[in-house]
């Protein structure tokens, strides 16, 4: 079993991937052995388990609330491929459709 | 000088006594780093910033100061940013990133004194066991020219088996430290989850990642990791404990260590050489005095399948911030927004990356995030409760590290699930937070090198570390060394 | 048909912390682009964020203060889609555990009393901003907004109009300036609505579908906007066409709702516990210190003021508006409580409307509370008259110094002393004798002409109260 095409350009979309032709037929392809292994899960018997989203259960530290960052902004914004005036550039943003 | 045979603790006691300077010691590496080039373990090396170090360090010492580690030339994985040298993650993304920090751990080994030499080869983002995804180019084994040296840290591996740098960083998301260590010929820990900061090593899996370290010997690695550990308040996944000398126990006799072996470990999956070299370092630990005993771990097998579904999620989420818009790589054919992220990404990201972000996507999506995500941490939970009761029952886990020694360079495969199987022995122990080392414990046949694991409880480090030390007492295997001479 | 409209709000509120929700950088508002965005904020690679405990503290303090469950952890999600301006291409929220649940904040309609549930209330990050229109073909960003601590908080869908809705949005915001979480102000965005507006016919059990109208930032809009959304879908429903789900931003100059993005676009959030942060556990501890920071409520406030001052419902609605109000009230009703009416007055009367004269906030009001009391203090004991009690205000807060320096300096002290003005009346019946004759033959009118030479001759500083009795003893009587 594996995705369809239009599943597999609809994950595409979703993480803003572009994929040319080949890619598309090649991932397909992977996605058949991925989710057979990853299949295997299902019969694992679960009910009543927590999830384990850390593998180190411990409370959360937390920071105080200080100022603790300078103004870096030219050191930051040098390393940006476009820039004008302080701010990042992108192709303009339409609002409204 | 010889820098086949030296030792972290040899070149501290010639650098303290001046019997060598930081700067003929980092010209000599530099040197070998060069000649060794067609190893390819380097994606960038910085002669100039490098001599600049060393001669402070030699100041350092001339005055009497300095600590351990001083003057000692290191390479850091190219995951680890690095103010002022580029910081590529083995990607194109990357290829003209320089961070504005250091990570935690190059700035531990700066203040520790330590040389900066190069910054090695690795897979993309750390999403490859042979090497063989990063941009750069792979890898070569020096052990032999045509075989992979396993990944994702490869070039840390293969630089410090043919000896190009005494110690190296490297991480660890499923057995990116272990696995290349093994198939290198040396030795490398993977740290309890949480007991190294992440500030500045780029994130692939963040639940799994971990920062660790290359050396050849266990006593070298010691000597590192007491400058890695301790709490970072820039992570907030880091541990706040208090610190220990990793170097303490090392000389203590095993007497009866208790082993346990996975008997999952030791089938017919894994290639007859390599079990029998395991057996025979096994058959040492007892005549040592250890006692082995077999464990059953039921949930170990569904290790690679929950690595699989957890990992390429939190990396389809964690590479989201390469957008071409702040750093990294963005498309000059990009007109709308859209494009600006699609060909970026697509252009700067390759194949293997581009299908564990789809992969992520997927499993994270709508009406499979509970059969897929949330199924994979609910047995996560269930592998780490394995381990937890196997340590109820003995000190330490071992096996052999990887299923097969080197495999040859562009090997063909008929899907990637076949490459996703080398890291079979090695994932269980992300999955669970766990310290786990690789350690040299022979060779086949093709005088490729075999890796004996040790997996402890959290924060067992020095009970691990003393057992493979205690091991490379005994034994010979970690002081071999590639013989190729350079081309 | 008859229809009735459901509404729920979400309302973004920007907490009032010095740095941002997951980084050291500054929240100030205002500043040039980019110049409070760290590498964290902008999402560098290796970079990681820690946890702002002020922002969980004031989390926390509106939950005690809605009476909502706050249970004993709570799990930050990541949001993932991309957008220009949220740099990590996610954006850290909470999702199945948020710091928050249930609780209600109390309305105060023209019917009474009516309590808006609440579903939740999650911590979250800020986005940064896109600015249009600077390079032809271009958007800029600007990243200082982002990552600054929001929480968000839900109700379920149980206001029925407009006006209701606003109703909820004002008080909701006066409780979280009250409570100082939130600096509520408007027009900086650090209060912003996004409105889910339904309609179905009267009587009808299911839900309409919605749509939810994005960034309201004025009560005023939410109003309009809500309306014409109500409107749009009644005309729609009743020219038989079907509601599109869908995400639309209203334009205050054409005071129209438009699509943004509908349900086939709608995004897939993936949502997913945040692997670079723990479980936030709350401990009793914690919530001990939210609830000792906790202030009186203002309705606690109103009630305790009707009792202990004899005060309006009115009044006390009207002096509970804000917290500094509030305050100023209290530090002058502690001093003389029998004078709260009078207080009360001033506050709401003349000194509410310099201060909305001058454009100043009670936090800034230049009469302190001491000052005020002495004005209250000097119009009773009858040195001033309410006239020049008003002049004495006006002097304070453009000048400063006590009310007695003003009384002195400007020679404003009322004669009330029956000697002083005894003496004034007989010069006058003298000076006037025509007049005074007139008076007694049967002239009132007379009257006020002595009461203005009075007057004059004391330079309007003449109680008038006793200036009337003893005029009329001496003008009636025979010298």
């Amino acid at each position: 079993m594996t995705i369809t095409l239009e599943q597999l350009q609809h994950l595409a979309k979703l993480s803003h991937l572009a994929l040319t032709p080949t890619e598309q037929i090649n991932i397909q392809n992977d996605f058949g052995a991925i989710l057979s292994l990853i299949d295997q899960l299902a019969a694992t018997q679960t009910e009543g388990v927590a999830p384990l989203h850390n593998p180190v259960e411990m409370n959360q530290i937390l920071r105080p609330d200080v100022v603790s960052e300078n103004n870096e902004r030219e050191r930051l914004l040098s390393i940006a491929p476009l820039t004008h005036e302080g701010a990042f550039l992108v192709p303009q943003v339409i609002e409204h459709s | 000088m010889n820098l086949e045979q030296t030792s972290l603790k040899t070149l501290s006691r010639d650098l303290h006594q001046k019997n060598i300077s930081s700067v003929a010691l980092t010209q000599s590496y530099l040197e070998r780093i060069q000649s060794f080039s067609e190893l390819n373990a380097f994606i960038t090396v910085d002669p100039d910033k490098a001599l600049a170090q060393a001669k402070l360090a030699d100041a350092r010492l001339a005055r009497g100061e300095g600590g351990p580690l001083t003057g000692i030339p290191i390479a850091h994985k190219d995951i680890f940013c690095t103010k002022d040298w580029r910081t590529t993650c083995g990607s194109k993304m990357l290829s003209n990133f320089i961070a504005p920090y250091d990570a935690h751990i190059v700035q531990r080994y700066q203040s520790a004194g330590m040389i900066l030499l190069g910054k090695t080869n690795m897979d993309e983002f750390a999403m490859g066991s042979s090497n063989e995804t990063s941009y750069y180019g792979p890898v070569r084994n020096p052990w032999n020219l045509q075989k992979v040296p396993g990944g994702s840290s490869g070039g840390s591996a293969a630089a410090v088996a043919a000896r190009l740098i005494p110690a190296a960083t490297a991480s660890d998301t499923g057995g990116s430290i272990r696995q290349p260590a093994a198939l290198c010929g040396i030795s490398g820990i993977k740290p309890t989850y949480g007991l190294a900061s992440r500030f500045g090593m780029i994130a692939f899996a963040s639940s799994l990642d971990q920062a660790g370290l290359m050396a050849p010997s266990a006593e070298d690695l010691a000597w590192l990791l007491n400058d890695l550990v301790g709490h970072d308040p820039r992570d907030a996944t880091s541990l706040n404990r208090t610190t220990e000398d990793y170097t303490k126990h090392l000389e203590q006799p095993i007497n009866s260590l208790k082993i346990g072996i996975p008997t999952a470990f030791m089938g017919s999956g894994t290639h007859p050489e390599i079990l029998k070299a395991i057996e025979a370092a096994l058959a040492h630990y007892q005549q040592m005095g250890a006692q082995i005993i077999e464990l059953d771990m039921p949930h170990l097998s569904l290790s690679i399948p929950v690595y699989y579904v957890l990992a390429p999620a939190e990396a389809s989420s964690n590479l989201s911030r390469y957008d071409g818009i702040r750093f990294g790589w963005r498309s000059q054919e990009a007109r709308t927004l859209s494009d600006l992220y699609a060909l970026s990404r697509g252009e700067g990201f390759g194949a293997e990356v581009k299908r564990r972000i789809l992969i992520g996507s997927y499993v994270l999506s709508q009406g499979y995030y509970s059969a897929y995500y949330l199924q994979a941490q609910k047995v996560r939970r269930l592998i780490a409760q394995d381990f937890t009761h196997a340590f109820e029952r003995c000190d330490v886990i071992m096996g052999p590290t990887t299923p097969t020694p080197a495999f040859n360079l562009n090997t063909q495969r008929s899907n990637p699930v076949e490459m996703y199987l080398s890291d079979i022995f090695t994932i269980g122990v992300n999955l669970a937070g766990l310290p786990g080392m690789s350690i040299p414990a022979g060779f086949t046949s093709d005088h490729l090198p075999v890796g004996l694991q040790l997996i402890g409880p959290h924060f067992s480090e020095a009970k691990l570390l003393q057992a493979a030390h205690q091991y490379q007492t005994q034994t010979h295997w970690h002081q071999q060394f590639p013989s190729g001479e350079p081309a | 048909m008859n229809w009735e409209v459901v509404i729920g709000l979400e309302t973004h509120v920007q907490l009032t912390t010095l740095s941002k929700m997951f980084s050291g950088s500054s929240t100030a508002f205002g500043q040039p682009p980019n110049t409070q965005a760290c590498a964290i904020d902008l999402g560098l690679p290796g970079v990681l964020p820690t946890i702002n405990q002020q922002a969980v503290f004031l989390a926390l303090r509106f939950g005690l203060a809605v009476q909502g469950k706050i249970p004993p952890y709570s799990i930050f999600a990541r949001k993932n889609y991309f957008y220009p301006d949220l740099p990590k291409g996610y954006q850290i929220s909470q999702y199945e555990h948020p710091i928050i649940q249930g609780g209600g904040v109390t309305i105060n309609t023209e019917q009474g009393h009516k309590i808006i549930p609440l579903t939740r209330a999650h911590l979250e990050e800020d986005a940064g901003k896109s600015i249009h229109g600077i390079l032809p073909g271009y958007t800029a960003i600007d990243l200082n907004r982002a990552g600054t601590p929001l929480l968000e908080i839900v109700t379920e869908p149980v206001m029925h109009s407009a006006k209701e809705a606003v109703l909820y949005a004002k008080t909701l915001h006066r409780l979280v300036t009250w409570l100082g979480i939130c600096d509520g102000n408007l027009q900086e965005g650090s209060f912003r609505c996004d409105a889910n507006v339904s309609v179905r016919p009267s009587g009808s059990i299911t839900l309409g579908t919605r749509c939810e109208i994005k960034n309201l930032n004025s009560f005023r809009f939410l109003e309009q906007a809500v309306n014409y959304e109500i409107q749009r879908h009644i005309d729609i429903l009743e020219s038989g066409g079907s509601i599109t789900q869908e995400t639309r931003l209203f334009d205050p100059d054409r005071q129209e709702t438009r699509s943004m993005r509908s349900k086939e676009e709608a995004m897939d959030y993936r949502y997913f516990p945040d692997p670079d942060l723990l479980p936030l556990v709350i401990s009793e501890q914690w919530l001990k210190e939210a609830a000792d920071a906790l202030p009186e409520l203002p309705e606690a406030c109103q009630q305790r003021w009707q009792d202990q001052y004899d005060l309006t419902a009115y009044d006390t609605e009207q002096l509970t508006q804000s917290k500094a109000m509030a305050d100023y009230f209290e530090r002058l009703v502690q001093t003389q409580p029998p004078q709260a009416k009078n207080y009360a007055n001033w506050i709401l009367g003349d000194l509410s409307a310099l201060l909305n004269r001058t454009e100043t906030t009670w936090e800034q009001c230049p009469v302190p509370a001491e000052a005020l009391g002495q004005l209250v203090q000097r119009t009773e004991d009858g040195t001033l008259s309410s006239k020049m009690a008003k002049i004495v205000l006006e002097k304070l807060a453009q000048e400063g110094h006590s009310v007695d320096y003003w009384i002195t300096h400007l020679g404003l002290k009322q004669i009330s002393d029956p000697a002083a003005l005894e003496q004034l009346i007989l010069k006058l019946i003298q000076k006037y004798p025509t007049q005074v004759a007139e008076y007694r033959s049967g002239k009132q009118k007379v009257f006020a002409f002595f009461v203005g030479q009075a007057m004059k001759a004391s330079q309007g500083q003449a109680n008038p109260t006793h200036l009337t009795t003893l005029l009329q003893k001496h003008l009636s009587g025979p010298a």
